[in-house]
């Protein structure tokens, strides 16, 4: 009896998997494949009488100036991202975690903008550095921001952390509140002062947040693209271009071949230091919870 | 005592100002959306509108605000609900098979090679793909191409959550005489339904503002959704900022009106979906 059961279940359950796996390997596990294997030719898009071309793909990308600098560029506003977004989130999620009246109104109001869509944080933004824009207003500047080959990266990288502050920051709050109040006190008892509470303590115990924040805002922005594409479409002089968009650049270009290789170098540079950055962070978290 | 009274309540007014500074660009993008021609020219940055409500019936003609927001609609839900629910099959059946036990980890490995990769690397040879499959410039297509996207992710999130329900459970049920099928969908389902939640809440975010897969695969007008179309809409237009700012309000409207009602959920499903990614 049951053999009998257990015997009906392995297509029981294979029914049951069968869906999710179908449409997993149909329209994703596939076209990953497909995609390394395109790397290697030179398939346009179109038609798939594509000529084998080993790794000469790979060859253009590591000589193309336009790419080196994506990858210099994606680095830059990946690092630019990580440090800005983890500062600010780590200081408001300090100041919101101090019994305020009216906390969750404000907690709302600091997590809404990862709400919105990048393209229309793209264009808020926009508006907001506009050569007679609210920005160079309040500055008394005069500065084509977006325009400009040195300001424009910076740019897009600050509207990028304005969108992901309050998620950083609402990781760190629930941490905050795991970290049980005697110790502070104790401190508090010992003498400490603010600022070695917070270095010795409460930023060592805010760890497991810490890995969280800092892979997932790296490997996120790493992969950036909508926010780019509305707001600069990688210019001045490619300036902004990032991997993400050059990606599509090539798409356009129909050179879908170089465009995929350039996804399979993105991936390996994502997958290397996504894991890298969880191994050292998860260290850390062990040396001080054990 | 006093003196700490009255810091504490500057202190909250100047949080309160700074986390309203935080959201100004917002409340900015709205009060230009209501200012007309004229006053737009006149005093782009004040605090001023017209009530300029005529903006928002032009955008929403000319970017075509209807269609865009039943397919944004059609593909979140239904992406969002094909995932989760078979999603949460799939890793029960992952977890529960014992025949061919091999088989079954094999898969889920394929699966949990999937996790680490980005959307962009399925990319490029999708295009093509879609088209052979005739699925290409259609919601239907997108649909396909948003759960095979987050497959990977929905399986490995319910496998945390299968394992927290308890075997013993399944195994009364089964000698109370219920077929596999009934043991699943009465005794199994109803404990997922709290993740499922979840995950419906982080998958639907995802696929609402998604803008990279459906610029690429649907270039028809027809199956625009709101972030591509109100992306075109500015490519149209001679950027009029009050135009332009009423459609990307009316693009964001919707989701706002669900963040302020369940807020809750939604921040705490986005952080739990951040843990367990």
């Amino acid at each position: 009896m049951k053999k009998k059961l257990t015997y009906h279940n392995f297509y029981f359950y294979l029914l049951l998997l069968s869906p999710i796996l179908v449409v997993y390997i149909l329209f994703f596990a596939l076209p990953v494949v497909s995609s390394m294997f395109f790397s290697l030719t030179n398939f346009n898009g179109i038609s798939l009488d594509f000529k084998w071309m080993g790794l000469k793909n790979y060859d253009v990308a590591f000589h193309d100036r336009v790419f080196r600098k994506a990858m210099v560029n994606t680095f830059l506003f990946a690092l630019g991202a990580t440090v800005l977004q983890n500062f600010f989130a780590i200081l408001f999620a300090l100041a919101l975690n101090t019994r305020l009246k009216l906390q969750g109104f404000m907690r709302m109001l600091v997590f809404a903008p990862c709400m919105l869509s990048p393209i229309v944080v793209a264009f808020i933004w926009q508006f907001i550095y506009m050569p007679d824009g609210i920005l160079n207003k309040l500055l008394g500047t005069d500065i084509t921001w977006l325009g400009n080959t040195k300001t424009a990266l910076l740019c897009v990288v600050t509207a990028h952390v304005w969108m992901w502050i309050g998620y950083s920051a609402t990781i760190y709050m629930s941490n905050l509140q795991s970290i049980s109040s005697d110790i502070l006190e104790a401190a508090d008892i010992d003498g400490a002062s603010r600022w070695q509470k917070f270095r010795r303590i409460i930023l060592p115990m805010l760890a497991p947040a810490t890995t969280i924040n800092i892979t997932l805002a790296f490997t996120q922005s790493l992969k950036v693209f909508d926010i780019v594409y509305a707001m600069t479409n990688g210019g001045p002089l490619n300036s902004t271009e990032t991997v993400g968009t050059y990606v599509v650049v090539n798409m356009n270009r129909g050179l879908h071949g170089y465009a995929s290789a350039l996804t399979v170098l993105l991936t390996v540079v994502i997958v290397i230091f996504g894991q890298g950055l969880i191994g050292i962070l998860k260290k850390r978290e062990e040396a001080v919870y054990g | 005592m006093k003196k700490k009274e009255t810091r504490r309540i500057l202190f909250t007014l100047f949080m309160a100002a700074v986390c309203i500074l935080i959201f100004y660009p917002v409340i900015m993008m709205v009060l230009v959306s209501l200012k007309d021609d004229v006053l737009l020219a006149k005093e782009p940055l004040s605090l001023k509108t017209s009530f300029a409500f005529g903006n928002y019936r032009l955008a929403a003609e000319k970017m075509k605000y209807g269609r865009a927001l039943f397919n944004s609609t059609v593909l979140t839900v239904s992406s969002g609900v094909l995932t989760t629910f078979f999603g949460a099959c799939g890793a029960y059946a992952i977890l529960r098979a014992k025949r061919g036990k091999k088989f079954f980890l094999l898969l889920n490995a394929l699966f949990l090679m999937g996790l680490a990769l980005p959307q962009q690397v399925a990319m490029v040879p999708l295009v093509l793909w879609m088209q052979k499959l005739h699925v290409a410039n259609s919601i239907f297509g997108l649909i396909l191409a948003f759960t095979g996207a987050n497959a990977a992710y929905a399986v490995f999130f319910f496998s945390g959550f299968v394992n927290t329900v308890p075997v013993a459970l399944e195994e009364a049920a089964y000698i109370d005489g219920a077929g596999p099928m009934k043991t699943f969908l009465k005794v199994v389902f109803p404990l997922l339904k709290p993740p499922m939640v979840t995950l419906l809440i982080v998958i639907a975010l995802r696929v609402w503002n998604n803008f990279m897969y459906p610029l690429l695969l649907s270039q028809g007008e027809k199956a625009r959704t709101l972030p591509l179309t109100v992306f075109f809409f500015k490519g149209d237009l001679s950027v009029q900022w009050n135009i332009l700012f009423a459609a990307t309000t009316l693009v964001i409207l919707p989701l706002m009106i669900v963040y302020f009602i369940l807020q809750k959920q939604i921040i705490s499903g986005m952080l739990s979906g951040a843990v367990k990614g």
